[in-house]
């Protein structure tokens, strides 16, 4: 009886912190069914007086919103493929090969995080613009993809992997590849998992790179897409909210499917087995 | 024997794929090609900036009438009120925002990675405020924290305390942001915990307790060292990040009251965008560079007292 | 689907992903080069224009581009920029210093007109304007934005100025008869107060946290922001007086939110449009939103009337802002630009219902834009009432903002600093002192004196 209780309260809190992470969604769909000038009315209500869907509305009708989103869809899913091979590649290095100025080097590579990334905007655009970047996808795509912060996160996680594990498998003559890519990946999973992710929550949201390198109306990704719609004197933050609600949507079904890999000893049972 | 099958070959392509028996050539391989893309879209920009500190680029001019200054910009700094505040800001801003990110995510960790009802889904929705739209999360805590009868001061004043101004208060200011802050990025540090602590070997807890280790042995002398390499990397880049996160403060308060939640990032990118000091802005950024290197230097030499791999 | 089925449609996925993308690209480098060889068929002439995102979904600029080109042969292409009023000059900018070639940049205030006309990145039309004897002072006389080096830079397309909007709802439930014009500040205030109803939470006023609003009766006296020798004006008293009277309005009066509860709850620049206020003080750009009942749908009627006037009789002077047209210094098109700037500048006005900068109009050309605005409205203003609070009233006219060397920096350091005083954490003394002082930094910084 007394772990039963112990087991509900635990599930009671749980849902309560559950509940405490919810509530700017409440806000975010409550917002989008406001007209722009009762967002901010105090106090506020939580279930408008009218539902006014003319915020989804105008999204829905305008001509490249749909193109916007796919936009995003392709770029973002592109960047995962990429830098998810050129990081986990460059981390199995980093985190398992010997070789000259390594530490130095990840320490270089680490450095390239601390600029902020807003004060070189000016060289990344004539840059960009040197190698025929600007105003196609790829201005995102590969700038995001030699990413260090993941390099940084797998490389952690490939040294925390037992070495008796690799050195067995060298001695039975595995390449380099066969290793990384038959036990460390396969390993890793939760960690790829984390970093696929990531990388798609914050390329979707990216607004900077997108802004400033991409021209094009039917070209741009959905976040800024959304400036489109403004009002005579700021933003429609009324219709920024319904953008957002569906913005969301795609990153949380995803982690909805996929966090059912973070299960205690997934990792550990292919080591044993 | 397969192998030595092919060295005889010893045609360019097997020569290759050798290459990732030895070491050193399949480091190659493994590193070069990121390596490339690093210098082309990363050490190019940072190059940039640290030419253009040195320059007079202060004013929305052609670059053709730039001109070489040394390190005027970086002098400038030292006399600058505004600047230099801006960087204690941030250095506090750190103090309460690193520690409380690490400890919360950690703990939400150990929870999230127990079993429950429910668990997928509250697992999800502690994403939520990580994927909410900026914007609504600030005017969410505005709300919430209004000092004119917000819900939060209703309570602090039913009990009879004095309630703070939260986000008007010069000095409540900066710990206020540094909450918010934790509470809405908590998502990232917890889900790599979460990865984390399921990479520890079920082996390690089976003689744990065969030894009748209680549960807080059991944290601190096997969760907590087999999961550091993990902590550490979260405490570099978090301390990182810290120093960077002017979004949600622009959001928050623009730097307000006055001057007094202006941090450094916050400063960089309003001289840079919105008074066109580019030269000015690119100086401050070095010197942040800098000291965010010093940080992580210092904290890469104490790993060895603390992180095991 | 099997595990090799999924991984097969994700490869596929990916590859028409790459597919599309690549295209993506094919395809504009395909319009480019039917377009230069259309023009080397038939000198199509052509003209481009950065937009903001409002303005280039707007039906007005749609019809004026229309109207241009036929009247002209040349043809109008916008360059979109997304983001609201602000950020889309950071894409300006940015665009600017790396050579982009668009044509004309519409600049929204003197702030903007003077950042960039005075740093080289416009065009001068004197010669072209020589060239024809196109008289600029006589159009638009002090409206014609001035630069240091004499030369024209920007040709001004409205000169907008500021007004109360009522709510005649609110006016009605108290009980309180529509003001008349012709008011003080006292006035202003005494009539705010008999409106504002605490426990309905409606406001008597609504004021928004500009620059100009810190200092909106020192402008009203037509003090300057700078001295004679170039530095910062801003410990003349008067500045203090205007500092002190807007922070009371909020603070002391209690007729509208006070500064810490505009901030703290995030009030919001088109608050006004959600009912719960009486008068709103504000620039006439705002006329716009009534005509709009579906981004704001709304159950009451608003009137307008002139702005207040100090009560010492020495400030009877509307304020406002002038926006124009610039040409972009790298212009591919510069000449077809002059004309595009040139007809905006002396047509905007019967499109959009701003006021035009011109000084040359007759009065029937001033009645027949109220009329058309009194139009859209649905009557709710009449062309009269219009004209009185704007035009037939017995203001001068002076600049809203302050203008000048550093003026950008010079705004942001007077929000920080009244910041400061208006919630009460620094004193009125201290915070005229650090404006001063600061802003003589930020003006010796930017080349002044």
């Amino acid at each position: 009886m007394g772990t039963l209780l112990r087991k509900s309260l635990f599930n009671v809190m749980m849902l309560l912190i559950g509940l405490i992470m919810v509530v700017p969604f409440v806000f975010m769909i409550s917002a989008s069914l406001k007209a722009p000038a009762d967002v901010f009315i105090n106090p506020m209500k939580i279930i408008p007086d009218h539902i006014y869907t003319l915020n989804y509305e105008t999204i829905f009708h305008h001509k490249y919103y749909f193109q916007w989103y796919w936009n995003s869809f392709s770029t973002v899913v592109l960047t995962v493929v990429i830098r998810g091979l050129l990081v986990t590649m460059a981390a199995y290095a980093f985190a398992r090969l010997t070789f000259p100025g390594k530490n130095i080097l990840f320490l270089f590579l680490i450095s390239a995080m601390m600029i902020p990334a807003d004060t070189t905007i000016v060289a990344k655009f004539m840059l960009y613009k040197y190698l025929g970047l600007i105003n196609t996808h790829w201005v995102i795509i590969l700038p995001a993809a030699f990413d260090v912060f993941f390099i940084f996160l797998l490389r952690q996680f490939f040294m925390g992997i037992p070495k008796d594990l690799t050195e067995s498998a060298l001695i039975d003559g595995a390449s380099h590849f066969g290793i990384y890519f038959k036990i460390i990946l396969p390993l890793a999973v939760p960690a790829l998992i984390t970093m696929g992710l990531f990388t798609f929550i914050w390329t979707w949201n990216d607004f900077i790179s997108p802004f400033i390198f991409i021209n094009d109306i039917q070209k741009q990704l959905v976040t800024v897409g959304l400036e489109y719609f403004q009002l005579e004197a700021g933003k429609n933050y009324a219709l920024q909210m319904a953008g957002a609600c569906l913005i969301v949507v795609v990153p949380i079904f995803i982690f909805a499917v996929l966090q059912k890999y973070f299960v205690q000893g997934i990792a550990m049972s292919g080591i044993k087995g | 024997m397969n192998r030595n099958a092919k060295t005889a070959k010893s045609s360019l392509l097997s020569r290759v794929s050798q290459l990732a028996y030895r070491e050193t050539g399949a480091a190659l391989v493994f590193v070069l090609p990121f390596i490339i893309g690093f210098l082309i879209f990363n050490v190019i920009p940072m190059v940039y900036s640290v030419i253009i500190s040195l320059m007079n680029y202060n004013s929305f001019k052609p670059l053709s009438m730039v001109k070489f200054v040394g390190l005027d910009n970086y002098v400038r700094v030292f006399h600058d009120p505004i600047a230099l505040n801006a960087f204690v800001k941030s250095f506090l801003y750190t103090l309460f925002y690193v520690p409380g990110l690490i400890i919360f995510s950690f703990i939400l960790a150990k929870l999230l990675n127990r079993t429950f009802a429910l668990r997928g889904f509250t697992r999800t929705l502690i994403l939520m405020p990580y994927v909410a739209n900026v914007v609504a999360v600030s005017i969410v805590w505005s709300i919430l924290l209004d000092p004119f009868g917000g819900p939060v001061n209703q309570i602090i004043q039913s009990l009879g305390f004095e309630p703070p101004l939260w986000l008007s208060g010069m000095k409540t200011v900066l710990p206020t942001i540094a909450g918010v802050n934790v509470w809405q990025s908590l998502a990232f540090q917890t889900i790599v915990f979460l990865a984390a602590i399921q990479g520890v070997n079920k082996d390690l807890y089976e003689a744990a307790d065969i030894d009748g280790a209680g549960r807080w042995r059991r944290l601190w002398s096997i969760t907590l060292p087999v999961i550091s390499p993990t902590t550490f990397f979260l405490v570099i880049t978090s301390i990182i990040n810290s120093f960077q996160n002017y979004a949600s403060v622009r959001m928050l308060t623009n730097g307000g009251p006055g001057t007094s939640s202006r941090v450094i990032s916050l400063n960089i990118y309003e001289e840079a965008f919105t008074l066109n000091h580019y030269s000015y802005a690119s100086a401050q950024a070095i010197i942040l560079f800098v000291i965010v290197l010093v940080i992580t230097i210092i904290q890469w030499k104490g790993q060895k007292r603390w992180v095991h791999y | 689907m099997g595990p090799q089925k999924k991984k097969s449609a994700f490869v596929v996925l990916l590859a028409s992903m790459l597919l599309v993308t690549a295209c993506g690209n094919g395809s504009k480098s395909d319009s480019a080069s039917t377009d230069s060889s259309e023009q080397g068929k038939k000198k199509e002439r052509v003209v481009t224009v950065y937009e903001d995102a409002k303005r280039a979904e707007s039906v007005e600029v749609k019809k004026k581009n229309e109207d241009f080109t036929k009247a002209t042969g040349i043809k109008v292409e916008m360059n979109v920029v997304p983001g609201d009023g602000i950020e889309v000059y950071k894409k300006i900018d940015v665009d600017m210093i790396s050579g982009e070639k668009t044509d004309v940049i519409r600049l929204t205030n003197p702030i903007l007109i003077d950042k960039y006309g005075s740093n080289g990145w416009l065009y001068s039309l004197d010669d072209l304007m020589k060239k024809e004897n196109y008289d600029a002072k006589k159009i638009y006389g002090d409206y014609l934005p001035k630069f240091a080096d004499g030369k024209t830079y920007v040709l001004p397309d409205q000169a907008g100025k500021w007004a109360v909007y009522y709510n005649k709802k609110i006016f009605d439930d108290a009980g309180v008869p529509y003001p008349s014009g012709n008011w003080t500040w006292n006035d202003y205030i005494a009539t705010a107060k008999k409106l504002t109803n605490s426990a309905k939470g409606i406001y008597g006023s609504y004021m928004l946290d500009y620059d100009n609003y810190m200092y909106m009766l020192a402008r009203q006296h037509n003090v300057s922001g700078y001295k004679a020798d170039g530095t910062s004006n801003y410990d003349d008293p008067a500045f203090k007086e205007a500092l002190k009277f807007f922070g009371d309005l909020g603070n002391v009066e209690k007729i509208q939110p006070s500064w810490l509860e505009f901030k703290s709850k995030k009030l919001s620049w088109d608050g006004f449009m959600s009912g719960s206020y009486g008068m709103h003080f504000i620039g006439t750009w705002y006329t716009n939103q009534f005509k709009d009942k579906t981004t704001y749908p709304r159950d009451w009627k608003v009137g307008i009337t002139q702005l207040p006037v100090p009560a010492d009789g020495k400030g009877n002077n509307n304020f406002g802002i002038v926006a124009g047209y610039g040409i972009n210094k790298n212009a591919e098109h510069a000449e077809d630009a002059y004309t595009y700037v040139k007809w905006m500048a002396e047509n905007s006005y019967k499109y959009n219902g701003n006021l035009p900068a011109r000084v040359d109009l007759s009065k029937e050309d001033i009645n027949k834009l109220f009329q058309k605005t009194s139009d859209e409205l649905g009557g709710e203003i009449s062309a009269e009432e219009l004209n009185k609070a704007l035009i037939s009233n017995d203001l001068g006219f002076v600049d809203e903002k302050i203008t000048g060397p550093g003026s950008t920096e010079y705004s942001n350091i007077i929000l920080q600093e009244a910041d400061l005083y208006l919630v009460g954490q620094k004193s009125l003394d201290d915070t005229i002192q650090s404006i001063k002082k600061r802003a003589d930094q930020a003006i010796k910084d930017a080349g002044g004196k």
